[in-house]
């Protein structure tokens, strides 16, 4: 029984310590820093490259636009466009979506 | 389109799991309907709408939802299709081998429960990706690397069970493995190695614990959940220096992988380093339309003009030194003077290169760990934006690595793609992993690449090379393939499945692991 106490303190002390990964009260910036930004936070990424070669150099940075409807972006994250695969609900959540929409629609 | 449901059941018994999956996660965390939509393969391969699409998904947050879940899923007999992240997308993503699959979506049990700098590794859960894991260790200035795969949205945990691979010292993930938690068909909680004993402090020091090793049957395969498991990292090094040589001709790689051989074996090369191919690294920074605007794969006269623009050969061999300058300065004399021989080879450091963006820089951040998703500029190549890899496995000899490449990029160009390959130098054999980029909007071009691939398996099989990894659309097909002795292997699986899941709820089909009930209809 000791030892069995011994271990479920341990796990509770470990448990204690663990943090999530992603904050649950996320602003629209900080979604798109956290999910977007690797593809399309920089001229080398990815996402920009091809919506430059795509759409033409004014369109390829995404926070630079103002063309962007927010049933476009819900469409794009949820089902994915071509090379971009899209974000399950559990991962980049509803009340994320929401704001990040919020954010590239500003 | 309804989403389908598995064999053998009726709306209603779906209807009611769901419902009970509700009660277990809360509301929010059962997808079902258009949600599911996120949960498609985004690079399908089969023109069959209907194959490869789940019912729904459900999402818990901790091991005793996934056991809750599973005991529902036993009594009322459907299926659960896992993945840690869902974003293992070379080879299905989070899409079922089996369709009306249940998705069961650990994406929110994203704790990371220690990260131990004394030792030497973390323990964590399987929605935490290599982003959440590196991030973690920089904002506790932590002296400890990860390594990584290339894309770093994917989880530790996932990469790991699916044998992926990196490009550090500890590029054999499944290999710096140590203890799991498991959940059982039945819903029983598991620990393995030392963590089976209670109040051992070792389960992520010490990998065998007593009597056998059984974390190996929980990778690839359908007979248990991890929610928990130890990753040894690497302690940041005192020294760090990338480099890239460059051969100029195809042929080259033979001779390459002849040098390679005695380096790799003598640890003279420390890393899981890469021998990548032309058209893979032109394809992370620029377009194919940018050189070649001609039908099928790009000329001879092409590639020399891409080779020159961007200071790359036909091959390219990315590593790196860890340690100090004392032992990387002799490693690198080694190294260099074993390839100097190759006529025409180039040899770079980072401050060599003066392009921007650059595949030495780019390479330069992933052989140290820092997760990125800058390889997936390659899926833009020529606009398609789907992929798939075929990924068989060799010795590390240059008779075999030549026949590989010509047998792979033959086909591929045959068909009228590019060649996109490399070959990752593990600690005894090569993997040579080929990326074929197409459209999966176009059904032709679907079919030519379903043809292109399952002619590919049989090839390789019948020289003896297997792939180590596979397309949720080809398990059952590169299963078949590991057939020695009347399929004993299988056999042997199946028999661990029938005791472990006798009712076959945990993910049917993976890796060619069906459930007894479902073993005569789904033979292909």
């Amino acid at each position: 029984m000791k030892h069995i106490a011994l271990v479920s303190l341990a796990v509770s002390a470990l448990a204690n310590l663990a943090m999530p990964a992603t904050g649950a009260e996320m602003t629209g910036k900080e979604v798109f820093e956290h999910y977007c930004t690797y593809c399309h936070g920089s001229g080398e990424g990815p996402g920009t490259m091809q919506l430059k070669r795509t759409r033409g150099a004014d369109k390829a940075m995404l926070t630079e636009r103002h063309d962007l409807a927010p049933d476009y972006i819900e469409y794009i994250v949820r089902h994915g466009l071509r090379s971009m695969p899209p974000f399950v609900p559990s991962d980049l959540t509803e009340a994320e979506l929401r704001a990040l929409v919020a954010f590239l629609t500003k | 389109m309804a989403e389908p449901l598995p064999p053998g059941v009726n709306a209603k018994r779906m209807a009611d799991a769901l419902e009970r999956f509700r009660r277990i996660v809360g509301g929010d965390w059962v997808f079902s309907g258009e949600k599911v939509a996120s949960y498609y393969d985004p690079y399908t391969i089969p023109n069959e709408a209907e194959r490869h699409k789940a019912h729904a998904a459900v999402a818990p947050a901790s091991t005793e939802q996934v056991q809750e879940i599973v005991k529902v899923a036993n009594e009322l007999r459907v299926p659960l299709w896992t993945v840690s992240r869902g974003k293992n997308f070379a080879y299905g993503g989070a899409a079922p081998v089996l369709s009306g699959s249940v998705v069961l979506d650990l994406s929110r049990m994203n704790r990371i429960l220690e990260v131990n700098e004394k030792f030497g590794y973390a323990l964590i859960e399987p929605g935490v990706s290599y982003f959440d894991l590196y991030r973690h260790i920089q904002e506790r200035g932590l002296k400890l690397w990860l390594d990584v795969p290339d894309p770093g949205w994917g989880s530790v945990v996932g990469n790991a069970l699916d044998h992926g691979v990196g490009y550090t010292p500890y590029g054999d993930h499944f290999g710096m493995q140590c203890g799991m938690e498991v959940v059982l068909a039945d819903g029983e909680v598991v620990r393995t190695g030392m963590g089976a004993m209670p109040g051992n402090n070792t389960w992520q020091l010490f990998k065998y614990g007593f009597g056998p090793y059984v974390d190996g049957i929980f990778s690839q395969s359908n007979f248990g959940i991890v929610t928990k498991m130890g990753i040894w990292l690497m302690t940041e090094p005192s020294g760090y220096r990338p480099y890239l040589i460059t051969f100029p001709r195809a042929e080259d790689i033979e001779q390459v992988v002849e040098i390679v051989r005695p380096l790799r074996l003598n640890n003279v090369l420390q890393n899981a380093a890469t021998i990548r191919s032309l058209v893979l690294d032109a394809a992370l920074f620029t377009t194919k339309s940018q050189y070649y605007s001609g039908e099928g794969p790009i000329p001879d006269s092409v590639a020399k003009q891409i080779m020159a623009d961007q200071e790359i050969g036909m091959w390219n061999f990315c590593g790196a030194l860890y340690g100090p300058p004392a032992i990387t300065d002799v490693l690198w004399t080694a190294t260099r003077d074993a390839f100097a021989s190759i006529p025409g080879v180039k040899f770079y450091f980072p401050e060599d290169r003066k392009r921007r963006p650059d595949i030495l820089i780019h390479r330069a951040d992933t052989m140290k760990g820092i997760p990125k998703l800058t390889e997936f500029g390659f899926l833009n190549w020529n606009g398609g934006g789907g992929h798939v890899g075929f990924s068989p496995v060799s010795p590390i000899t240059g008779q075999d690595a030549i026949k590989q490449f010509r047998m792979v990029s033959g086909r591929v160009r045959e068909y009228g793609f590019d060649y996109m390959g490399l070959m990752a130098v593990g600690f005894r054999e090569l993997h040579h992993v080929t990326v074929i980029v197409y459209d999966p909007t176009s059904p032709k071009e679907r079919a030519k690449l379903n043809e292109l691939f399952s002619l590919m398996v049989r090839e390789a099989a019948a020289e003896g090379y297997g792939e180590y990894r596979t397309h949720i659309h080809y398990m059952d097909t590169i299963a078949g393939t590991y057939s020695w002795n009347n399929n004993a292997l299988m056999k042997m699986h199946q028999t661990i499945k029938d005791a472990l899941d006798p009712n076959g709820i945990l993910s049917p089909g993976k890796s060619g692991i069906w459930p007894r009930h479902l073993r005569e209809s789904t033979k292909t």
